[in-house]
């Protein structure tokens, strides 16, 4: 039990800051509670939830969440790989690549999400592909190309740790008993980088599922399409219904919870500290 | 390992057809000045095409197609990059159609640099990140020490809880959040911003400072210990050299996220006295001008010192990111 005191302090702080809010926010959602008044609040039970689970825009803003989150994933893995597996040979460029791989993910989201909603709508894509007329589907897309910029960098990272965790000595034996080159990729660099597929790919998924900030941006009155954090913000901030956008927000934490639950087992992430 | 001459003359045989077409395309649909963009990639897809069978049959370790994936990983950072750079620099009220900037002019730049409000909000973004980073750190070393080195009961759950707090969705924190804090009558207030800042920066350090303890040669220490080292001794000869880099770099980097998070400073944010960089740039309608401008020349502005970051500690901080796992 040594070890506990050490721990203790920053756990327990951990727990205040994220149990408290939570425990609010559960307590929070159970009322019927307008931002704008705060003694104005009636204890409403389950109605809130009732009135979410029933309801189709949430859906279908959950579907669409969770179609970009797999549509980005799974491009961001491909790509990522792609270019850990060109970095990891050219060693020489290294330490220009090393800096390069990291900008886009420490450019503010926010920031990346306003340049890329102007690349499809007046600027460069719209010249160079000659896109026209894109609505709000074409920006929504815009903004969701600039998160893919942003965390593929990130991801072949990474992806390119897992690599080099490839043994070469094993690699060269696989050649010298004639391996072709798919069974060296499943028999020998795969078992390896597993781990590193897996963390990316949960990783990536949790982190592009929260994301706000370009939706948000291109966010417009009426529009048909918008994410599940996107309705969760503007249901508290914008028409300030705490009650309501508090029981989106359990729902949202139960949906990341159940993702993880899902991954994590699924890809065997593992960590043992 | 030597590539095959065949996988080479394909690598090649690629790169050509990838040049042509992109030579093609950037002809015949995109107008000057990026049609150089273009032509450069192209020139330099088909140099490689030829490079590769210059030296398809020779005994260097060279990867055509690496130097290929290298040439695209270069092309996709880049051009988004030099984009914002653009939008940056485009004159007030034009927007930019090119990515090669025609019209450069740095108003955009010294407006973000003499803006009072930016000004503020990247002192209110630097005090809360500044202070949550500093004691999630003075508490997370201790815990991740404790977690790499002593025997703790519940290891796996409490890494699972840090993890979980890591991932966790803050917008669904932040109404709830918000209400506890207009219910103290704290609203508007940067020490408002401190507790809900170390829901970022404390799991985040946790789990960095886990890396960093995990590649420490703690045998050193034992054989140091073993040698008959003072306290004292120990820790200028094993700690400071062996634990204090990674920590710094650590800390800077939850420094850096504790600075980039929006949905924490947006939500708690009544005026802008209070509201950190990344929520103004998005929020603060009608105080600077939102053009996208100023916004892609406030963004460029604050990723500076990463990239100074980047360029000082670039080995450390790709060790520390990419090993996030095992």
């Amino acid at each position: 039990m040594k070890g506990w005191r050490w721990l203790a302090p920053a756990f327990v702080l951990l727990l205040v800051v994220t149990g408290w809010p939570i425990g609010r926010g559960i307590w929070l959602s159970l009322h019927s509670a307008p931002l704008t008044n705060p003694d104005d609040r009636t204890f409403v039970g389950a109605d809130n939830y009732t009135d979410i689970l029933t309801n189709r825009s949430w859906w279908l803003a959950v579907a669409t969440t969770l179609v970009i989150v797999l549509v980005v994933v799974v491009l961001q893995l491909l790509i990522g790989l792609a270019f850990a597996v060109a970095l990891r040979r050219v060693t020489l460029l290294w330490p220009v690549t090393r800096v390069l791989v990291l900008i886009p993910f420490a450019l503010l989201a926010v920031v990346s999400a306003v340049v890329w909603r102007d690349a499809v709508t007046t600027g460069f894509a719209d010249e160079w592909f000659k896109l026209g007329e894109v609505g709000h589907f074409g920006e929504l897309v815009g903004v969701t190309v600039g998160e893919l910029w942003r965390g593929t960098g990130i991801t072949a990272l990474i992806l390119l740790a897992g690599l080099l965790r490839v043994r070469s000595s094993l690699m060269a034996s696989a050649i010298a008993d004639g391996a072709t080159a798919w069974q060296r990729s499943r028999r020998v660099v795969l078992p390896a980088m597993g781990p590193a597929i897996a963390v990316a790919t949960t990783y990536r998924a949790l982190d592009t599922f929260r994301i706000l900030e370009g939706p948000l941006l291109v966010d417009e009155p009426g529009a048909k399409l918008r994410t599940a954090p996107l309705l969760a913000w503007d249901t508290t901030f914008s028409s300030l219904e705490l009650g309501l956008g508090a029981a989106m927000s359990m729902v949202l934490l139960a949906i990341m919870l159940l993702m993880a639950a899902i991954m994590v087992p699924l890809f065997r992430v593992r960590r043992v500290v | 390992m030597t590539p095959s001459v065949r996988s080479r003359l394909w690598a090649s045989g690629i790169a050509f057809v990838l040049g042509f077409a992109v030579a093609n395309y950037g002809i015949i649909r995109v107008s000057r000045p990026d049609l150089w963009i273009w032509i450069g990639l192209a020139v330099v897809l088909m140099g490689t095409s030829a490079a590769g069978i210059l030296f398809a049959d020779t005994r260097s370790g060279l990867s055509i197609w690496s130097i290929i994936g290298v040439e695209l990983f270069a092309v996709f950072t880049l051009v988004p990059l030099l984009w914002t750079f653009t939008v940056a620099t485009a004159p007030s009220g034009t927007k930019p159609r090119t990515v090669w900037p025609q019209d450069v002019s740095w108003d955009a730049f010294d407006g973000a640099l003499h803006s009072q409000i930016l000004q503020d909000a990247a002192v209110t973004s630097v005090f809360v990140a500044g202070v949550a980073t500093l004691v999630a750190m003075a508490l997370a070393i201790p815990a991740a020490y404790a977690l790499v080195r002593l025997p703790v009961r519940g290891r796996r759950q409490v890494y699972a809880v840090v993890t979980a707090t890591l991932f966790l969705p803050l917008l669904a924190l932040a109404g709830p959040i918000t209400d506890q804090v207009l219910a103290l009558d704290k609203f508007g207030s940067r020490v408002s911003l401190l507790p809900p800042a170390l829901l970022i920066t404390l799991p985040l350090a946790i789990w960095l400072s886990i890396t960093v303890f995990r590649d420490v040669p703690w045998s050193l220490r034992d054989s140091v210990r073993a040698d008959g080292a003072t306290w004292m001794q120990s820790f200028v000869r094993f700690a400071l050299p062996n634990v204090l880099p990674g920590v710094f770099v650590a800390g800077l980097l939850v420094f850096v996220a504790g600075c980039n998070d929006f949905v924490l400073g947006a939500a708690l944010s009544a005026d802008d006295d209070s509201r950190p960089l990344p929520a103004t740039l998005m929020l603060a309608t009608g105080q600077i001008e939102t053009s996208s401008s100023a916004v892609a020349a406030a963004g460029l502005l604050w990723l500076a010192p990463v990239i100074l970051l980047l360029l000082v500690f670039p080995r450390r901080i790709t060790q520390l990111l990419g090993r996030s796992y095992r």
